[in-house]
């Protein structure tokens, strides 16, 4: 199956997409971010994340 | 090959956690402040709903984690992905050095030999996973399904298929049997055998699945206790 990402890209993408999703709960805990900005910055995460195993 | 394996014998850890990798460092790290903000912010059963994470307690969390990572899908991430090294099976395509031999389960990685057993843990886990969704249906007092609920099992069903089409499920089915007909039921066991070769054979795309419903519903539950709009129920059968 052609796979859309690099080998080299597959893993910084599975970091940032994990590190995303636990900075932003630390932001909304802490920092008091509004959870309309806290939905999109998990989703975001969260594809990357996605996009790091399947793309 | 006798003098590399040699080499590799002498290493009580292995030369890939040695060296200044940042991909390396950077997923312990990761692993690390997952686990301190799993701690920090506990998900409480909310509307029914239980947390895989915290199911039965976040405590096996670790040894579910070892169980992972000695997992053969895993282990071809991280071998690729982390340490990149070996990049393929191949020999001359290894990225090998005298300095740098693939030393395989040797050294610190024979935990890796240790799957089996934490393969029991995760079986002996998944029976939780099934009482939690029961108990998400049946929370408003009568049988409703909710798309919350539907999604708890989606991740239960897809982490019982990685469980029971793991290498060492296979093997105690009948990879450890040299002869069938010597032994109890051989047509039932070999058939049982042949089923999970099949299941086997899909093995690292139910661990990756598993990896991915796992996380999700861990953030669709949190998203929930939030207040974001997210759960519709799809059957309420309140006469049963």
């Amino acid at each position: 199956m052609k796979r859309l990402i690099p080998p080299r890209f597959r893993y910084p993408l599975f970091l940032a997409g994990l590190l995303i999703i636990i900075a932003s709960g630390y932001a909304h805990r802490y920092a008091g971010a509004p959870l309309w900005s806290i939905e999109i910055s998990v989703t975001a995460g969260f594809l990357l994340f996605l996009a790091s195993i399947v793309a | 090959m006798a003098s590399e394996n040699a080499n590799a014998k002498t290493h009580i850890i292995p030369p890939e956690f040695l060296e200044p990798n940042w991909r390396l460092w950077s997923f312990i790290l990761l692993i690390g402040i997952a686990m301190v903000a799993l701690f920090q912010f506990p998900m409480k059963p909310f509307e029914g709903y239980i947390d895989p994470f915290y199911s039965p307690t976040l405590l096996i969390v670790p040894v579910i984690g070892l169980f992972r990572l000695t997992c053969y899908a895993f282990r071809k991430g991280y071998h690729r992905h982390i340490f990149v090294h070996p990049v393929q099976c191949e020999l001359n395509a290894r990225i090998d050095t005298p300095a740098r031999h693939y030393s395989g389960e040797t050294g610190f990685l024979r935990i890796e030999n240790l799957h089996r057993y934490f393969m029991y843990f995760g079986a002996l886990i998944l029976p939780f996973f099934y009482y939690d969704f029961y108990l998400s249906v049946v929370y408003a007092g009568a049988f409703t399904l909710r798309l919350g609920s539907l999604i708890m099992l989606a991740d239960t069903l897809v982490l019982t298929l990685w469980v029971f089409s793991c290498h060492s499920v296979r093997h105690l089915l009948g990879g450890n049997v040299d002869c069938y007909g010597c032994r109890f039921a051989p047509k039932q066991r070999n058939g049982l055998y042949r089923l999970q070769s099949a299941l086997n054979a899909h093995h690292e795309g139910f661990a990756w699945a598993g990896l991915i419903m796992i996380v999700f519903v861990d953030l669709y539950l949190r998203a929930l206790a939030a207040g974001i709009p997210l759960d519709m129920t799809l059957l309420h059968l309140a006469h049963l």
